[in-house]
């Protein structure tokens, strides 16, 4: 229960930890978005970009996909590594964290709700290509609560 | 009327004993951001954390925190 008499403290290893996750979280959220707003622009106006600005956003888009699976893969072994250390966990991951997490997950799914809804609200005047329709859905989804999560724990 | 705020003599309890709120952190469990946004009155814990810092001060769970009326100054 005391605090460390020696080393780094549980205290600094956790701020680092803290630090560390952050950092992956906007790197998730950066690369998805680099993967996904690629393909959504390509299925909204495909004849309106030129075959080179077509080719940039395919190959964009792999990077962008490549990088997302790359940092999901770091994000994972965090994970595995925090659960491996009760002692971080039990900091990293405690009472304030869990709200927030909370929090972060019910603003994100009142963010998707709102994106259906301008989506049916908009589909009697615009048509929207079903792909790009899934895929704004499925990245406001996936980044929605990741956001609030960062702004909600922004200091 | 509105709503009463859950305020707390955290910061008065660490100068009393000299810890810092890394210290208070590692004694309690949480990390020293959880501390601070408590401090702050930002996140207002659980009976159980709330209990828990009690016990750790060696103080009832009163006097660490209170019920405050909007409006009144400590």
């Amino acid at each position: 229960m005391a605090p460390q008499a020696s080393g780094p403290s549980l205290n600094d290893q956790v701020e680092a930890l803290e630090r560390s996750r952050r950092r992956l979280m906007i790197a998730l959220v950066i690369t998805i978005l680099l993967w996904f707003v690629p393909q959504i622009l390509d299925d909204l106006a495909p004849a309106a970009l030129s075959h080179t600005l077509r080719s940039i956003l395919v190959v964009l888009g792999m990077v962008g996909g490549l990088l997302w699976m790359g940092f999901m893969l770091r994000y994972n072994r965090f994970q595995r590594m925090v659960r491996n250390r009760p002692e971080l966990r039990e900091r990293l991951d405690d009472e304030r964290i869990g709200q927030l997490r909370h929090q972060a997950v019910y603003r994100g799914w009142v963010a998707l709700l709102i994106c259906v809804a301008v989506g049916v609200a908009v589909a009697p005047f615009v048509t929207i290509p079903d792909q790009a329709l899934l895929l704004t859905l499925l990245l406001v989804g996936v980044t929605a609560p990741i956001v609030f999560f960062l702004w909600l724990d922004r200091g | 009327m509105g709503h009463p705020e859950l305020a707390n003599r955290l910061k008065i309890l660490r100068a009393e004993r000299n810890w810092t709120q890394a210290e208070l952190a590692d004694r309690v469990g949480v990390s020293r951001k959880t501390i601070n946004t408590i401090e702050r009155g930002v996140f207002a814990p659980s009976a159980v954390l709330a209990l828990k810092i009690a016990r750790i001060f060696g103080v009832p769970v009163e006097e660490v925190f209170l019920l405050r009326e909007a409006g009144d100054e400590e």
